[in-house]
């Protein structure tokens, strides 16, 4: 029975939808039976009072700005370490030289604690770039090496075509190497994403910048406001949520064009 | 050597309770401000003479003192946190004594020094310690968190902050006026003391770049020469040895007590776990714990010579010069008595800790709620001794 009706394929969505439900439902309940087994709100705090903390955040003039402020940082650092990740990639591609020397800093940048990263920029730049630079130089080495690899990947047989036909760069680009490495790239934006968040808000708390989320989430470490920690880290899991669907978004525009 | 000293501390820590006991109930006021025990060093004639009084009293203040020992086999251990910074100060001659012979104090104890105030926190709130030197504000969120579970012993240290620059135009609170300052302490003292100060003396474009650690600030000052940093003793000291062109400009206790108002500037406190408190029963006591801190406050206070390299051991301050530099200017909390037929000193305990505590915590709730955890602690907050 190859042939599924329209029926079919909604009761699937909608058990599909149930059980994501479900699987949600009982993690939540898990936590809320584990917080009010530890009884102490300063160790765990469960997810009603997670949630009351984020309704007494939302309103908060000086929280929003710091959402913001984050946000525009991460994301700033975000795009210039893609674009700045793929075009090198591509440069290096067609001068393998570039690669060669490139790639032990790549290697080594991939694995430098975001720690690291912060420390050094506290003391050259101070603390009003840090999280944005993190950002972007975590990020960077991501975009490079998955991008050189998927430009290594294109079909040789297909280039030799294109030689025959003596096809111009343009077209090259945007028939042989772009589709080559698309798929690649689109998995490095969708991990660089996360990790853009993951190590922004790292370099925020080291920084100590006022109103930023980082800070934020210092501040209430500080004080021991175990559930504003939680509602912050929710906070933070959205946004970075967030932008990975408007990363990937952005993605499949420019692969249609 | 070292015991006859601690001994000596003892005649006259001894001495002065006793006098400030009877001060106390007799109602007189302290017209000593607290804040500036700095020039005990400088006063060691005088503590030479207590000591001579109080040997020649020897009736009344070796009563006072026998009850300070406690027969070794009734001794409980004691686990004791403290922050790597001021607030240690005091304690680290009673650390030496227990590194020296673990007999030497009235608890088994055992010290954690730590750089971090929540990583402090975290153990007493996990139970893992008994005891510990904290930020005063953190001493209230701590109550505040564990819903009245820890309880105040007394005051460990004042005032310690200081304006560190190269600029000499910098000379009061209002000179910070369009600058940005580089601070430590983000919710904890130096953020609220220094917000609580630019308010009160209506400057309003005054930016403050916090940093997670005193070191981070010195090593931009080693760079630069156009800092200006609000930093703690010993770290202030440290930070304008390390260059020239620094100096101390002006201390935040000056301007506080420049306002007039009928509170203290306090750093750090010490607190006890409710639950640990309750346990003790006879006749082993806190009180034994208040003694020998308070002796360890009253050495470190007497004799900076002797204490440098004990700080230095405790890798507070790397060098024993500048510790000894720094010793009078670290808000350790004795108070010295002038107005008492005999010289001797004070700790901040009981009643008089609980007024200028209480404050203390007002201010800063006024200023921003919290600062404290919420709200102020209760009654129950505040130890005061023989009142259990």
């Amino acid at each position: 029975m190859i042939f599924i009706t329209y029926r079919e394929i909604r009761k699937n969505q909608v058990t599909k939808g149930l059980k994501k439900a479900a699987s949600i439902l009982f993690w939540l309940l898990l936590w809320q039976g584990v917080s009010v087994l530890v009884h102490n709100r300063v160790l765990l705090v469960g997810p009603a009072e997670t949630a009351g903390a984020l309704w007494r955040l939302l309103p908060d003039a000086a929280f929003r700005s710091s959402v913001f402020f984050s946000l525009t940082r991460i994301w700033a650092g975000l795009i210039a370490g893609c674009v700045s990740g793929i075009l090198l990639a591509a440069i290096s591609f067609a001068l393998p030289v570039l690669h060669t020397i490139l790639s032990p800093l790549m290697q080594a940048m991939k694995s430098v604690p975001v720690a690291c990263f912060a420390v050094m920029l506290l003391i050259w730049t101070g603390t009003a770039y840090t999280a944005m630079i993190v950002t972007g130089l975590v990020v960077f080495p991501i975009l490079y090496l998955n991008t050189f690899q998927g430009l290594c990947e294109t079909d040789r047989e297909l280039v030799e075509i294109a030689d025959m036909f003596t096809m111009t760069r343009t077209d090259r680009i945007r028939h042989l190497y772009g589709p080559a490495a698309f798929p690649f790239i689109r998995s490095a934006v969708q991990i660089a994403c996360g990790m853009s968040w993951k190590s922004g808000i790292a370099a925020e708390v080291i920084a100590q910048r006022t109103m930023t989320v980082g800070n934020d989430l210092y501040r209430a470490k500080v004080l021991l406001e175990t559930d504003t920690v939680f509602a912050l880290t929710v906070v933070v899991v959205l946004l970075s949520f967030l932008t990975e669907k408007l990363m990937l978004h952005l993605m499949n525009r420019i692969s249609k064009a | 050597m070292m015991l006859s000293k601690i001994k000596r501390s003892m005649a006259i820590f001894a001495a002065c309770a006793l006098l400030f006991g009877c001060a106390q109930s007799a109602g007189s006021t302290q017209s000593t401000p607290p804040g500036a025990p700095a020039e005990a060093s400088q006063e060691e004639p005088a503590g030479e003479e207590a000591e001579d009084a109080a040997a020649e009293d020897s009736g009344t203040a070796q009563t006072s003192t026998e009850g300070a020992f406690l027969d070794p086999a009734d001794r409980v251990p004691m686990r004791v946190g403290a922050l790597k910074g001021p607030t240690a100060i005091g304690l680290v001659r009673l650390m030496n004594d227990v590194a020296q012979d673990e007999n030497a104090g009235s608890f088994l104890y055992a010290f954690t020094v730590e750089t971090d105030p929540s990583a402090i926190a975290a153990q007493m709130i996990g139970g893992e310690l008994d005891v510990a030197l904290v930020p005063a504000n953190l001493a209230s969120v701590l109550y505040n968190r564990t819903e009245g579970g820890v309880v105040v012993l007394n005051i460990n240290t004042l005032g310690v902050l200081e304006c560190v620059s190269a600029d000499d135009t910098v000379e009061h609170i209002t000179d910070l006026a369009g600058k940005t300052v580089l601070s430590t302490g983000q919710g904890a003292t130096p953020e609220y003391a220094l917000k609580y100060l630019l308010d009160r003396y209506g400057v309003t474009d005054c930016t403050i770049e916090f940093h997670a650690e005193a070191a981070e600030i010195a090593a931009l000052m080693q760079e630069r020469e156009d800092i200006v940093a609000i930093l703690p003793q010993p770290f202030a000291t440290v930070a304008s040895a390390q260059n020239e062109a620094y100096s101390i400009r002006f201390a935040l206790t000056d301007e506080w007590n420049a306002l007039g108002e009928d509170s203290a500037l306090i750093t750090g406190v010490t607190v006890v776990r409710r639950e640990y408190l309750e346990s003790l029963a006879e006749p082993v006591s806190i009180d034994f714990f208040l003694n020998d801190h308070t002796w360890s406050m009253i050495g470190a206070m007497t004799d900076p010579e002797g204490t440098a390299p004990l700080i230095v051991a405790q890798e507070i301050i790397g060098n024993e010069n500048i510790a000894k530099a720094a010793l009078p200017r670290c808000g350790i909390a004795i108070e010295e008595l002038t107005d008492t037929q005999l010289p001797g000193y004070a700790p901040y305990q009981g009643e008089r800790m609980k007024e200028l505590l209480s404050g203390y915590l007002q201010t800063l709730f006024d200023a921003d709620p919290s600062s404290v955890g919420g709200t102020l602690p209760g009654d129950d907050f505040y130890y005061i001794p023989g009142d259990s």
